[in-house]
């Protein structure tokens, strides 16, 4: 059975399961070939991991950001039609950008069968869509999964295991920016020495970016519409026009959450996010770090903890 | 009054605009000396240049430069006046098609830095709106909006998002939280038709499958109506119909300019000037016009001189074909001391230069159009185009000029120098220059020096 790699939210694996072909939520490692000038460290990394994966990989990315858009390019120099682009609208206001989305997951079930897998029969889109559903709001509980799940970032799981763990009080702080990469679990020690502890992972592929829980009915009547409602009218990501689901999303859960701080992790040559922060200190409504990432050693330990420390320290000094 | 081809600094354009105004030089309304660029306009960066010396030129330089001036006068006039992002040259033709309506673009502050070779301060303000120069130079667009001290600020903004480069949709969005709001339409990233999809082919060659143009249609059909909501005026067919009319007629223009400039030798326009001229086609400079009479000029003088068998630069220069264009104006300039010339060109605006189709609905014809810009497709799929090109006009080298910071170009030098390689097999050089390249120039000049000796060498072989 093909796995099909991914790495972004608006890419539901209950399509692809109902295929029956498998999803994963692709976590990427650099291939020590060098940095491209100029390029996203973590697209980079997709384009590195998913070029050296086996034939047993496809893999799906989007248009959701222009250097993954161009990455897809780079990557098909090699691996041909194993990847495909899915078009992700920016408008999200309009019944045309929403139609759009739709048709485009009916080309991607096009490709699946083109790749073994076989169009979903009745009720298998249904029970895997009940499947996840079950399986996501269990994680929203604080359930841990015993294993990586299909449906979001592995790393996001990881984080949240480690966070739970390592919880002895302190500063609440969320974090907030592009997808985690395996390297970036040391952000948890990081923070948990400095007297923190991470209360909303508001990462790309973690909890922010799960979607809205089905409505058994609405399953029940038309499982496709039911699935595109629940991502597509309400996961709040980075390269949506206009930007203020993201916005109003986060103010929600730092409220509910009750974080002290947000810690924003974004990837060196990240527009979409590094543009952002402005905005995020506006609509926050907390003490935001910005902090910009590099590859796998993310800018330096010593840089990084050094400015943690100096955020909790000046937000334990504030009255709460 | 005529003269020989020649590029001349601004001190020597001085004598010559005295020279031309006492052989009775005739100038519309925005002409005058280059020099007042620099006193009153501080384009400071007039004085590093070197500029064609043909009458027509100078009408060429004196629309651009004049721009700012036209706007804020069409704004005195109460005409309506549309902030249009990233399209480069679809929301124009349908802006201009309404009466007492100009549209420009904003981006085009990305030049300012360099014209005014930072003594405006526009990057530095947007460093303090949190865009910095991790960012394409077109930064400059935000800062000049919030500070009010260039363009008039638009009475709508239209940007085009989806298959764009991650720079403008993110500054955009700035824009539109910084309290200009923004309307958005999308244009997504253009695909190949699957095996049993319907296509349509684009102007430039592509081929697309019917749904995206259907799509585009659509979302078109959205900006027309917006546009009829701020101006009060009903944007129909007919009208859209005149307005591709008239944009087909500099687009005409200017592919005359090209096959002609290109192909001659000696290079019978410098490139400067050129980059210039095609630029104009994206939202004709605010005065549609001018911009067929400052392409009319520059057609005739380039018919002039390849009669004359005149060009400003001797014959034989490598023959090149540029890539993007740059952000420091000067580095045309340094292409032809470098012993270059330019024969070939995508600026990012190769759909603009197309002519629209007339033979069918004009809102299809439009969406076309729009998914014909080489970027919202793939690096190969604009690599493949750039090889027919260059292969059209003989090119012996490819420069891919890099801006610094736009989210393509991290990787779409390597895949367009990659098949354009293994195509025509000749040199593709990467260059990468900030607004202001004067720090750089022993370097960029090294850079440039080594691509035409190479040609050269090859030549000999």
């Amino acid at each position: 059975m093909k796995t099909v790699a991914y790495c972004h939210p608006l890419v539901p694996s209950e399509w692809i399961e109902a295929h029956g072909l498998r999803a994963r939520w692709t976590v990427p490692r650099h291939s020590g070939a060098g940095a491209i000038c100029g390029m996203c460290p973590y697209a980079q990394a997709v384009v590195d991991t998913l070029a050296g994966a086996g034939e047993e990989t496809i893999a799906v990315l989007t248009t959701a950001c222009d250097q993954m858009r161009h990455g897809a390019g780079l990557l098909a120099e090699g691996l041909g039609d194993r990847v495909f682009l899915l078009n992700v609208p920016s408008t999200w206001q309009s019944p045309a950008s929403r139609a759009y989305y739709t048709e485009e997951l009916q080309r991607l079930g096009r490709w699946l069968v083109g790749w073994g897998g076989r169009r979903p029969a009745a009720g298998q889109l249904a029970q895997v869509m009940a499947d996840h559903d079950r399986a996501r709001n269990a994680f929203r509980h604080g359930q841990i999964p015993d294993e990586p799940p299909s449906w979001c970032n592995p790393v996001a799981v990881r984080l949240a295991a480690e966070a739970k763990r390592a919880d002895r009080g302190g500063v609440a702080l969320g974090i907030v920016g592009g997808p985690l990469m395996e390297h970036d679990l040391a952000i948890v020690e990081w923070i948990n020495a400095a007297g923190g502890r991470i209360v909303l992972d508001a990462t790309c592929g973690g909890y922010r970016t799960l979607p809205e829980r089905f409505d058994p009915s609405a399953i029940e009547r038309d499982a496709l519409a039911e699935l595109i409602r629940a991502y597509f009218d309400h996961v709040p990501t980075i390269h949506q026009r206009p930007g203020s689901r993201l916005h109003d999303w986060l103010a929600n859960a730092i409220r509910e959450h009750r974080a002290e701080g947000l810690l924003c992790l974004r990837y060196v040559w990240c527009d979409l996010w590094h543009a952002e922060v402005a905005r995020l200190k506006e609509t926050a409504g907390v003490t935001i770090l910005d902090m910009d990432l590099g590859d796998e050693d993310r800018g330096g330990e010593g840089r990084v903890v050094a400015r943690l420390e100096a955020m909790i320290e000046s937000l334990r000094k504030q009255p709460r | 009054m005529k003269d020989k081809a020649a590029q001349l600094t601004l001190d020597e354009w001085d004598i010559r605009y005295r020279e031309l105004c006492r052989h009775g030089l005739r100038e519309p309304d925005y002409g005058g000396s280059l020099r007042r660029h620099v006193d009153e306009g501080g384009d400071r960066r007039l004085l590093r240049l070197r500029m064609d010396n043909s009458e027509a030129a100078l009408r060429l330089w004196n629309l651009l430069l004049s721009e700012e001036d036209r706007l804020h006068r069409a704004r005195a006039e109460g005409k309506y006046l549309v902030g249009t992002m990233k399209d480069l040259g679809t929301v124009p033709v349908m802006a201009y098609a309404l009466d007492d309506t100009v549209a420009f673009y904003p981006d085009g502050a990305w030049w300012t830095p360099c014209l005014m070779e930072h003594t405006e301060g526009l990057l530095a303000l947007a460093d303090q709106l949190g865009v910095d120069d991790s960012f394409c130079p077109v930064r400059a667009m935000l800062a000049a909006f919030v500070n009010g001290n260039h363009f008039p600020i638009p009475d709508t903004v239209v940007c085009s998002v989806g298959a764009t480069c991650d720079d403008m949709s993110a500054i955009a969005q700035r824009l539109d939280e910084l309290g200009f709001p923004v309307f958005w339409w999308e244009i997504p990233h253009r695909r190949v038709a699957d095996a049993d999809e319907p296509s349509v082919e684009l102007p430039g060659g592509s081929r697309v499958p019917v749904a995206q143009v259907d799509f585009v249609r659509g979302e078109l059909n959205r900006v027309r109506r917006h546009l009829e909501t701020g101006t009060g005026q009903s944007l129909d067919d007919a009208r859209l119909a005149a307005g591709i009319r008239r944009a087909n007629q500099v687009r005409r223009l200017l592919g005359q300019l090209r096959r002609f400039a290109y192909l001659g030798d000696p290079s019978p326009m410098p490139a400067l000037e050129m980059m210039i001229a095609e630029i104009l086609s994206i939202h004709f400079c605010s005065d549609w016009a001018e911009t067929v009479a400052v392409v009319e000029d520059l057609l005739a003088e380039v018919r002039r001189r390849l009669i004359a068998n005149e060009g400003s630069r001797p014959a034989g220069a490598a023959r090149v074909y540029w890539i993007n264009p740059p952000a420091d104006l000067r580095l045309m300039n340094l292409l032809e001391e470098a012993g270059g010339r330019l024969c070939g060109t995508d600026y990012m605006i190769a759909h603009a230069l197309d002519p629209i189709p007339e033979d069918m609905p004009p809102l299809e014809a439009l969406a076309r159009m729009a998914l014909a810009d080489p970027m919202v497709g793939s690096s190969a799929e604009r690599a493949d185009r750039i090889a027919r090109e260059a292969a059209r006009f003989d090119a012996e080298a490819v420069i891919v000029s890099r801006i610094s910071g736009a989210s393509h170009c991290a990787t779409e030098g390597l895949a367009i120098g990659r098949i354009v390689e293994r195509r025509l097999g000749i040199p593709v050089l990467d260059l990468e220059v900030p607004p202001v390249l004067d720090a750089m120039e022993p370097t960029i000049r090294t850079r440039l020096e080594a691509l035409v000796e190479t040609v050269r060498s090859g030549r000999r072989a």
